[in-house]
């Protein structure tokens, strides 16, 4: 690059000032000057000379004053020129920076690396935990909003976080008083017919209120009104936005039009806009594709006390506050069992509670987002150190032209403003550069994110995540600037020119402030690979987990089989129809069928073991399931026998239980013949006697305990409630292959269709899978530490090797007299090394502090190892000296090539 | 030479045009200013000479005059003063509205038109 041609100082009056005599003196001569020609006046006009300087000096007043006022305005000139002269050294400060940077390129590459890796994995995880924890969420004042929660104290002290919905007519007379608005929903899977190709969608069955409680409003047509959702009214459905693009290519005019939804018209009321996502992620609920009414139907209110399935969310009034709120539906909660005595023990309590929607959403993922957070502070911190730490060296280099400097009089403020300045001209565009990867990781983030955890959030660089970026940076620009401005003041100027002119290793302090920043960074390093470790031996232990059963060769799909084909009486014989047929499947080497699968999460019910005298009605995993089902999935029975052909409606009733449900309530005794009953013991389900004991398999993922667990066969309950009746039409299949399972999608599919060409197979899925998911969140939380981990590490290696690179510079003319006298290569490549390894030991053992009090933060995120898990600590440990080891060998290497003739005589 | 009683006390500012319209006749030093407006107003305007000098160091600083040292007539040393391009500007700008004040001034004390209240 050619140099700019040098611009005319624009600071020349500094100089000026050398020669100029004082104003003051200027003054008085001017002054003189006016007396004496006054006098020689007044002396011409005939007056005595003592009479005329009288005259004179009168006429010329108050010289003190007309002083004062020369002398300020002379003053107040000299500050504005003194604030013009800063405003032009900046820009000289600026011209200088670039010029620097462009002949060091290799420097600024690696500065500006730092920072945008740095500045730019901090810009997307702040992107993402704004939007998931602080932003907002993207309802109108969601402030206000609460889940109403449901608790049976007999069953559980924990508030079940869900209501039954026929509660919510109770908690609805709240509506006006302490909510402004009030609604409920529920889950629904429903069959959309009429396109090429019929299609199971979920969506949400709600009560008339949502849309208003939510402030959301539709982008074409209406959302449900009152009465929409009263029983008998006509079947009407509001579209999301997405399924309306993709099933009806945003047809503008589909308002008013009729869809066919589990073979009943449907008049479509509205569809919502574009960026209406519900339920957000966190209730466990994917968004729904559609929104139909929630009707109060006398089936729904005989499920009252039965079930704990519906969400209710509500708007507090003005001035209500969410304590107030919690009274209020307690109390409501508390005259339940006398008002619906038919339906709640009267021995039972019932209490409700309510709870800001934000934290009922984000129960799970505050922690772990907010340990991401910190890691990356830490990446962060370590780019920073990096480029403070090159900018160091480079300060080492240019001592002499500091000294100078300051030796001719710059202040230490100019000096400081031009690291500032330098610090600056690399931030800008590595900040340019961190908002472009921010942007990619961000994206990339929302998309790997297991479970749809960040759906329906708004993830993206907006105006926060930008002041964030631009905080970050003029913080970041602040700490390394400053670190060698500082470090710079400490050095005597007369000791800097005499060690510079002897030549001998310059700025030793320099070195030294050098190596404590890169000892701190090797410590920051260890905390993130210690931390990564302790969630990588979580991991491996959590895949170390026996699942209880095999699921490998597994496939798993759904299919629906709606009422407007099958009659109630139909049902259980087309699912035992299509499992006979699945099972003929050549190569098949079982099928079976449940309502629920492991992973998939059971029913949640209370059970009552007969005999036994317990303080709460326990509450146990619930899967029903066909026959077949336990040889099929693999499931060793342990005691008794499976369920078979004996187990249908006209059969005694009878259950099966895993091991734990024994081991608690029976303790050794033989569970087999003693009964049990679905819950509390005065309920009136007739007793089960249980037939056999089954391993443990993980309800719902591998690395969480679960409830004990009971299993009832199916076709005993197929004729039972209505509720019973509606799960019961929906199935998870499963089919155990020989080889890869899904090679056997098609021929499922085509096995389903033989039996009724409008059934829907859905969720495909190997089983395998179905386990790996369930600790997706794990994995993921894992690959960004572990990922953070790395970069911390590469960054930190980089740092010290440049350290250990520029004292081998500095030392090459004592290496060189060393290999002069004998010294052996390795023997000043283990010179070098030691000084690198010095370093990283005093790093490591302020890592290991840090660590020692850090990783407990994450204790809540490990699975079977303690949080100072001494295996992880030594190992991060002797990870991090190598890699130091390493990085210090490199220019160690390089100082043993040293020519010592050419080192000696060099100076 | 007027009495006291007929000296005019000068408004806040007006040195400063007065030193300026002095300039504009030819670069002169302090005491060559005072003398032109004793002459133009014979001595009517009893200035404090001293404060003249603030005045014309205010000029300078805002760019209006530049000083540079020269010999007075009589071989004296002194810091003669020349009026610059802005100036000049300046000079025209506080002319026209001096006169205009000075007329709006003159137009109330000479007006006969009695007014509503008396």
């Amino acid at each position: 690059m050619p140099m700019p041609a040098q611009r005319p100082n624009p600071s020349w009056f500094r100089y000026v000032a050398f020669w100029r005599s004082d104003p003051r003196g200027e003054l008085e001569q001017e002054l003189s000057f006016h007396l004496e020609a006054r006098v020689d006046e007044y002396i011409a006009s005939g007056l005595d000379p003592a009479a005329a300087r009288a005259r004179a000096v009168e006429r010329l007043g108050n010289l003190a004053r007309v002083q004062d006022d020369c002398q300020r305005i002379e003053d107040q000139y000299a500050r504005r020129r003194s604030m013009s002269d800063a405003l032009s050294g900046a820009v000289a400060d600026l011209r200088h920076a670039l010029r620097q940077l462009a002949r060091q390129r290799a420097f600024a590459a690696a500065a500006i690396a730092c920072l945008v890796l740095g500045i730019g994995v901090n810009t997307a995880i702040f992107s993402v935990v704004d939007a998931v924890l602080f932003r907002p969420l993207p309802f109108r004042d969601p402030g206000r909003l609460v889940m109403v929660g449901e608790g049976l104290p007999a069953i559980s002290d924990a508030n079940f976080g869900t209501i039954s919905t026929p509660d919510f007519g109770d908690f609805a007379t709240l509506d006006g008083s302490v909510f402004a608005s009030a609604s409920v929903f529920d889950r629904v899977s429903l069959t959309l017919t009429g396109g090429e190709q019929a299609e199971r969608l979920s969506g949400l069955e709600v009560s008339s209120g949502l849309f208003r409680v939510l402030g959301a409003a539709p982008a074409l047509g209406r959302a449900f009104q009152a009465g929409d959702d009263a029983p008998g009214s006509p079947d009407a459905v509001v579209l999301s936005d997405a399924l309306w693009r993709r099933r009806f290519g945003a047809d503008r005019s589909i308002v008013g039009k009729t869809i066919v939804l589990d073979g009943k018209p449907t008049t479509v009321l509205g569809v919502m806009p574009r960026g209406f996502t519900f339920p957000l992620p966190g209730l466990g609920l994917e968004p729904a594709a559609f929104f139909v009414p929630l009707r109060m139907t006398p089936d729904v209110m005989q499920g009252r006390g039965n079930s704990f399935n519906a969400y209710m969310v509500a708007r507090l009034a003005p001035g209500v506050s969410v304590e107030k709120a919690t009274a209020a539906v307690g109390t409501i909660a508390a005259r339940l069992p006398s008002l619906y005595p038919n339906f709640y023990s009267p021995k039972f309590r019932v209490t409700a509670a309510a709870l800001p929607l934000r934290a009922h959403l984000v129960s799970d993922v505050r922690q772990p987002l907010i340990v991401l957070l910190g890691a990356v502070a830490f990446v962060l911190l370590i780019a920073c150190i990096n480029v403070a730490g090159l900018l160091l060296a480079r300060a080492a280099a240019r001592t002499r032209e500091l000294a100078v400097r300051r030796a001719l009089g710059a202040s230490r403020g100019r000096l400081v403003m031009q690291y500032l300045m330098e610090g600056a001209v690399l931030a800008v565009p590595g900040a340019l550069g961190a908002l472009v990867l921010a942007h990619w990781c961000a994206s990339a983030l929302s998309r790997l994110a297991p479970d749809g955890m960040l759906a329906g959030y708004r993830i993206g660089l907006d105006a926060r995540v930008l002041i964030f970026t631009l905080g970050v940076t003029g913080l970041v620009v602040a700490v390394f600037s400053l670190v060698p401005a500082l470090s710079g003041r400490s050095l005597g100027l007369s000791n800097t020119l005499r060690d510079e002119g002897r030549g001998t290793s310059a700025g030793r302090s320099r070195q030294r402030a050098r190596r404590v920043l890169v000892a701190s960074e090797i410590a920051l390093a260890l905390v993130l690979t210690t931390g990564a470790g302790l969630l990588a031996r979580s991991f491996a232990k959590v895949l170390e987990i026996d699942p209880g059963f095999v699921p490998e060769h597994l496939l798993s799909f759904r299919v629906a089989f709606p009422s407007y084909r099958y009659s109630d009486a139909r049902v259980p014989g087309a699912e035992q129809a299509l499992i006979d047929s699945l099972a003929r499947m050549p190569g098949v080497r079982g099928a079976t069928a449940a309502v629920n699968l492991p992973m998939l999460g059971g029913w949640q019910i209370a059970v009552s073991p007969e005999g036994i005298v317990l303080p709460k009605v326990p509450l146990a995993a619930n899967f029903v399931v066909f026959s077949d089902y336990f040889r099929t999935m693999g499931i060793p029975v342990v005691e008794g026998r499976p369920f078979d052909a004996r187990d249908d409606a006209k059969g005694a009733s009878v259950a099966i239980i895993d091991a734990r449900f024994a081991h608690q309530f029976y303790g050794n005794a033989n569970p087999i013949g003693r009964r049990l009953k679905w819950g509390a013991p005065e309920s009136t389900d007739p007793w089960k006697i249980i037939v056999g004991v089954v391993r443990t398999v993980p309800e719902h993922a591998l690395d969480q305990q679960s409830l004990p667990e009971v299993y009832f066969p199916a076709r005993e309950l197929a004729v039972d409630t209505a509720l019973v009746d509606a799960e019961m039409r929906e199935l998870a299949f499963v089919v155990r292959g020989p080889g890869d399972p899904k090679a056997l999608t098609s021929r499922v599919r085509d096995v389903v269709h033989a039996i009724d060409p409008q059934l829907v197979v859905t969720r495909v899925q190997s089983v395998e899978s179905l386990v790996s998911q369930s600790v997706g969140s794990r994995r993921f939380d894992l690959l960004l530490i572990a990922a953070f981990a790395i970069l911390a590490l590469l960054l930190a290696a980089v740092g010290l090797s440049g350290l250990v690179a520029y004292s081998v510079v500095q030392r090459q003319r004592e290496i060189g007299v060393r290999l002069a006298i004998g010294a052996t290569a390795n023997g000043i490549v283990g010179l070098v090394l030691r000084d690198g390894l010095a370093t990283a030991v005093w790093g490591s053992a302020l890592g290991l502090a840090g660590a020692f009090a850090l990783t407990r933060v994450m204790r809540t995120l490990l699975f079977g190892v303690g949080a100072l898990d001494a295996t992880t600590f030594v190992a991060t440990t002797a990870i991090l000296i190598a890699v130091a080891a390493f990085a210090s060998w490199l220019p160690a290497r390089r100082a043993a090539r040293i020519d010592p003739m050419t080192a000696i005589r060099e100076e | 030479m007027a009495t006291d009683a007929e000296t005019v006390e000068l408004l806040q500012g007006t040195l400063d045009v007065l030193v300026l319209k002095a300039l504009s006749w030819g670069p002169t030093h302090g005491y060559g200013v005072a003398r032109w407006l004793q002459d133009v107003t014979d001595d009517a305007l009893r200035i404090e000479e001293g404060s003249l000098y603030p005045a014309l160091h205010r000029l300078e600083k805002r760019g209006f005059v530049e000083a540079s040292w020269g010999l007075s007539e009589n071989n004296r040393k002194a810091k003669y003063y020349r009026i610059t391009v802005r100036g000049r500007q300046q000079l025209r700008q506080e002319a026209s509205s001096w006169s205009a004040f000075a007329a709006a001034v003159a137009k109330v004390l000479t007006s006969t038109k009695r007014p509503a209240w008396a």
